[in-house]
């Protein structure tokens, strides 16, 4: 540098720093205070974030957004207390590309947050290319045109990239940012919306608090007024900290109160610090400003909470009577099923008994065509006959009333005698009816052998009623410790859908909606029977038209159920 | 994570940064390479100012 560049130097009067930032060339306290917090604080962030899970994307970014801040809180603090142009000259090109490499990091930042996934590389091509001009002109004229000795304010004079460019390329990521959150806003689920918000409001403060530095200090030449900005800086580095570590368990409420808290902590702290009362009402007022609106928010959503858990209240008490109405209601239907069942048991023995009687000519011979009309009045009987015995069986089975009389039973004389039972309507359907048994082997198991009997019998004529030709297949055989009973065919077969309701109450299958004299209740009731046997049944189908087997499992001798 | 072509793009990135920061450095610290603006008149207001 020539002499007399020297002799101006020495004529401002600059304070020589020491370790680069500390000299009376900082005119308020309030700039270090403010630096030095958002820098900690911005460290910390960066290194907490990384340190909870490194190998994830949107830590590595938001670590790399800390550290670029971290370096241009330092850059700037330089530029506040060193005197020397070569210094200031270099610092000053560093924080033209720093500034916009945190922006161009956000838009990055975002976009992984949000997508949950790396961006692809034309978008990074598209972000960070952005950046090229300010990075290659760096060292020429275009980012700093030279040195100002003639005010004596120690600042470069800024070429294109640093007047124009620079703040360009700054409202581009700050709309990119805008616009991408606005368009996955609209299409997110409503869970993801609050993320989204939240996530995008951090952002934009986050920036916001970065460049109102430059704002404040523009519009009213007090720099030192534009410091308060950097104090923000921490609250929405925590912020973006806090959002992704804790996003899976995303609650507002507990989200705005820690925030509200932790930053009271760091403004009551700077208060500390800070001596001239003018930077202390600046501090207040901000803090002031701060809890006004997250007071609001945090009051409103308490407000909300307190509605609902009121509502809460009253509906469990609206939900508490009803159900007692409703255990009430179903024990009178039991009730009632139970009385109306044994009513119509009795009429409907004499029917069946007097047609028995009829066409096995107790009352004299009778006509062929009287014989039928008879025999149609007995079968008819015995449908209504079953249907109440499967009313009287469920409504005992609610009650608990259903009795078993456990004995040790052996299955394979009891499957015989339904297989002899079962034969006459196999045949009368021309259906191929066998048995696969061995009959030298015993199939001992604790049943109470009437009802077993009842649920084979159910299963082999559900079999044969919706087979309308081939084959009915029933089998008998020991599987480890269990004894199974299955019951095939190729008949109508069943559905899905259908397959995983056909043990409720009520429930018919395809073939249930072309057959009569069903009442829907068989099936629960075999599974019932069969589970008061500590034993299940299980339905095989590959669909409709593809046949079905029924199979029971029951624990062999040995154990008997209490 | 970062694809194996972003990765490569991330270090021609930095490589370009790296070397204009270098550049930089040596053009304004090393070289002490830049203009430096002093008209006596306004520096003297500026003075006379302070």
């Amino acid at each position: 540098m020539e002499t007399s560049i020297q002799t101006f130097i020495s004529m401002c009067q600059w304070d020589t720093s020491s370790l680069l930032i500390f000299s009376d060339n900082v005119f308020g306290a309030l700039i270090y205070y403010s630096h030095f917090i958002a820098l900690i604080v911005a460290l910390l962030v960066g290194i907490f974030v990384l340190s909870r899970d490194s190998k994830v994307l949107v830590n590595r970014l938001l670590f790399l957004i800390m550290t670029a801040f971290s370096l241009w809180v330092f850059f700037d603090l330089i530029l506040w207390g060193n005197e020397k142009p070569d210094l200031i000259m270099f610092f000053w090109s560093m924080m033209l590309f720093i500034e916009p490499l945190i922006y161009a990091l956000c838009v990055y930042f975002i976009d992984v947050f949000i997508e949950k996934k790396d961006i692809s590389l034309n978008k990074k091509i598209g972000i960070f290319s952005l950046l090229l001009p300010v990075i290659i002109l760096l060292p020429t004229k275009f980012a700093l045109v030279g040195f100002d000795l003639t005010n004596c304010f120690r600042e470069p004079i800024e070429g294109f990239i640093a007047t124009y460019y620079v703040y360009f390329i700054e409202v581009i990521y700050t709309l990119w940012i805008i616009v991408f959150a606005v368009r996955k806003y609209k299409k997110a689920a409503p869970t993801m919306k609050n993320q989204i918000i939240f996530i995008t409001i951090g952002i934009i403060l986050f920036l916001l608090s970065f460049v109102s530095g430059n704002i404040i200090g523009s519009l009213t030449d007090n720099w030192t007024l534009a410091q308060i900005g950097l104090f923000g800086m921490p609250i929405f580095a925590g912020f973006l900290a806090y959002m992704i570590v804790r996003f899976k368990t995303f609650n507002a409420k507990l989200l705005g109160a820690q925030v509200l808290v932790i930053a009271l902590g760091f403004l009551v702290l700077a208060i500390v610090f800070v001596r001239s009362i003018e930077n202390i009402r600046l501090v207040v007022a901000f803090t002031l400003l701060f809890v006004l609106i997250l007071g609001r928010i945090l009051i409103k959503s308490v407000k909300r909470e307190v509605e609902q858990r009121e509502r809460l209240e009253i509906l469990t008490k609206e939900l508490e009577v009803a159900n007692e109405k409703l255990k009430g209601l179903d024990k009178l239907k039991t009730e009632f099923l139970s009385l109306a069942s044994h009513q119509l048991r009795t009429p409907l023995t004499a029917i069946k008994g007097y047609a028995s009687m009829l066409f096995e000519g107790s009352f004299g011979k009778m006509e062929d065509k009287q014989e039928d009309a008879v025999k149609r009045i007995y079968t008819s009987a015995q449908g209504l006959v079953n249907v109440v015995e499967d009313l009287l069986n469920v409504s005992k089975i609610e009650q608990g009333g259903m009795k078993y009389e456990f004995s040790p039973t052996d299955l394979s004389a009891l499957v015989i005698q339904l297989y002899g039972e079962m034969k006459v309507p196999a045949e009368t359907k021309k259906l191929e009816f066998s048995l696969e048994m061995d009959q030298h082997d015993k199939f001992i198991v604790s049943a109470d052998a009437t009802k077993l009997k009842q649920v084979f019998l159910n299963l082999t004529d559900n079999s044969i009623k919706y087979t309308p030709k081939g084959f009915v297949k029933i089998s008998l055989k020991r599987e480890g410790s269990n004894i199974v009973f299955k019951v095939s065919d190729n008949g109508m077969g069943i559905s899905p859908e259908t397959k995983a309701k056909l043990f409720e109450k009520f429930s018919r299958g395809e073939g249930g909606k072309t057959n009569t004299g069903g009442s829907g209740l068989g099936l629960y009731l075999a599974q019932q029977i069969a589970r008061a046997h500590k034993g299940d049944i299980v339905i095989e189908s590959d669909g409709l038209g593809k046949g079905s087997s029924f199979i029971v499992t029951l624990l062999a001798s040995g154990s008997y159920p209490n | 994570m970062i694809d194996k072509k972003s990765k490569i793009l991330l270090r021609i990135f930095f490589f370009i940064v790296g070397i204009f920061v270098v550049a930089t450095f040596y053009r304004y610290i090393v070289l002490k390479d830049f203009k430096v603006f002093t008209d006596e008149e306004i520096f003297n207001e500026s003075l006379l100012d302070k």
